[in-house]
């Protein structure tokens, strides 16, 4: 699907503020401030990137989206439905319609490739026959490319099945976002490319728009329509990737942007280099 | 036969004979049937009071019952800091409330338990606690309410360090039973006392020795195999 002008995610004036209490051993009690009100648009079923340096919010922000970290101020509506003011239970439901892949993949390793799928599955509230959930586990399966691996546990799979894992299972419920906390960073080039593959398939076979969070330039050049970037909390730049690429105002987009270019124009192999 | 009158391989050899294992057996049947009995109930308490420390704590997942957690917390202590002789004595009032009278296996099943609960629900919390975060976290954003990740993921994820705390509970289960001999309740500890001790037979002394060393690794052992096989299946040794 082509990604349409239609606001999907609107967030606004985002706040969240973390205690710092090292009273204990020495310290001082402080707060530290993580979201210092964040604002973005992102629409339907595209792939938005977040890039930004180590502790700049970025993993906070992707985790205010469904609450797994209260924002202290600050909305986030998706879909017109106001996420921030949902009680326990509606949430509940809410969260079933966002997807979430996390860098550490967080599978259960008690449970088979399909008893993983079919966890997320049994949270969906629908009565499901045993062979409708069966049938869904397997197309999810399929779509992934893990059909041979659906009896194999966790523990007996390589990083880029593990994360494949993880998108069948955030995906079981059709969610319309997919939240991506640094998915691929602990992913080799290759598998990570193949990974962004298929997250660019699904994102366009089912109109997901995914939010990608990465410290990878290379990932959001290869699978983003439109980047953010985030520092000190804040958003500083905002547009298409190509934009921001040809024309970085932050720091840290032009840092990122340097550390690119230095990197093509030191080559070894273009200079003759030391050799290895 | 006592060692002070004949040499230790007579006392050795004259501890596998039929006449000491003739007094043996019922003992042993007596440990097992108390040792068995407190493990169910240690087995279910345990668990539950485990699983309460763990999900009412501050950071846990319902923060909001933390006062549960404070009052639980505080009774697990006081029964912790009792040690099994004194607990006992404490539960013998109890124990004839309930049972009718203050001495034998069943009398001594109630003051085991409430011994063991305390120390088997702390290990049970801290495995709980250990478990990997964004594993929760995963279940969370899936949608997963309380009792769904207690019971889908916390519980099953962190099953074989669960069977190896049981074995340790089930470990001190078999001696706080040998020690409760000493009480009226039979078993194996009090053979030892009134035989080995009391009465210097050294040989029925020995017997009890093997019977406790032979009941102690062949519950580690079954514990482990069973941890074991369950990690191999997952691919997590």
């Amino acid at each position: 699907m082509i990604p349409t002008k239609e606001i999907q995610i609107r967030i606004r004036n985002l706040h969240k503020t973390f205690p710092l209490d090292k009273r204990l051993l020495g310290g001082y009690r402080g707060q530290l401030e993580v979201l210092k009100g964040v604002d973005l648009d992102i629409r339907r079923g595209e792939i938005f990137g977040v890039v930004g340096f180590s502790g700049a919010g970025k993993s906070t922000l992707v985790r205010c989206i469904n609450r797994l970290e209260e924002p202290d101020r600050g909305t986030v509506h998706i879909d017109g439905v106001d996420i921030t003011s949902l009680s326990k239970k509606n949430l509940n439901a809410e969260r079933r319609k966002i997807g979430m892949i996390f860098q550490t993949f967080n599978l259960f390793e008690s449970k088979t490739v399909y008893g993983n799928v079919a966890y997320a599955l049994s949270l969906s509230g629908e009565k499901l026959s045993g062979e409708e959930k069966d049938r869904r586990v397997t197309e999810m399966l399929e779509l992934v490319g893990l059909t041979d691996k659906r009896f194999a546990y966790p523990g007996e799979l390589s990083g880029g099945q593990k994360q494949r894992v993880g998108i069948a299972r955030a995906l079981i419920n059709h969610p319309q976002v997919l939240l991506s906390d640094e998915a691929t960073s602990a992913l080799d080039p290759q598998t990570t490319l193949s990974v962004l593959d298929l997250l660019k398939s699904i994102s366009e076979k089912l109109g997901l728009t995914i939010i990608l969070i990465t410290h990878e330039l290379e990932v959001i050049r290869y699978a983003c329509d439109r980047m953010a970037i985030l520092e000190e909390g804040e958003i500083r730049e905002q547009g298409s990737v190509r934009d921001v690429f040809l024309n970085p105002n932050s720091v840290t987009g032009k840092i990122f942007l340097k550390v690119n270019a230095n990197f093509q124009k030191n080559s070894w192999f273009e200079e003759g280099g030391d050799g290895i | 036969m006592s060692l002070f009158k004949n040499s230790f391989w007579t006392v050795f050899l004259h501890s596998f004979s039929k006449e000491i294992w003739d007094k043996m057996w019922p003992a042993i049947g007596s440990t097992f049937y108390m040792v068995s009995i407190s493990a169910i109930f240690v087995l279910i308490f345990g668990t539950i009071i485990g699983i309460i420390l763990a999900a009412t704590r501050k950071t846990g997942l319902v923060p909001s019952l933390f006062p549960a957690n404070v009052v639980l917390s505080g009774t697990v202590n006081i029964l912790r800091s009792l040690p099994e002789m004194i607990m006992i004595i404490v539960m013998l009032p109890l124990a004839r409330l309930i049972t009718g009278q203050s001495y034998g296996s069943n009398a001594c099943i109630i003051a085991l338990v409430a011994s063991c609960v305390p120390m088997f629900s702390r290990l049970v919390e801290s495995i709980l606690l250990g478990i990997d975060k964004g594993k929760i976290e995963a279940a969370k954003a899936m949608g997963s309410g309380n009792f769904k990740i207690l019971f889908e993921v916390m519980v099953p994820e962190t099953f074989p360090a669960l069977i190896r705390a049981y074995s340790v509970a089930l470990i001190a289960l078999i001696s706080m039973t040998a020690l409760a001999g000493n009480f009226g309740a039979g078993g194996i500890g009090d053979l030892a006392v009134r035989y080995g001790f009391s009465r210097f037979q050294h040989d029925i002394l020995f017997a009890t020795i093997y019977a406790l060393v032979i009941m102690v690794m062949g519950v580690q052992f079954i514990a482990d195999l069973f941890a074991r096989v369950i990690s191999k299946k997952w691919h997590i040794i």
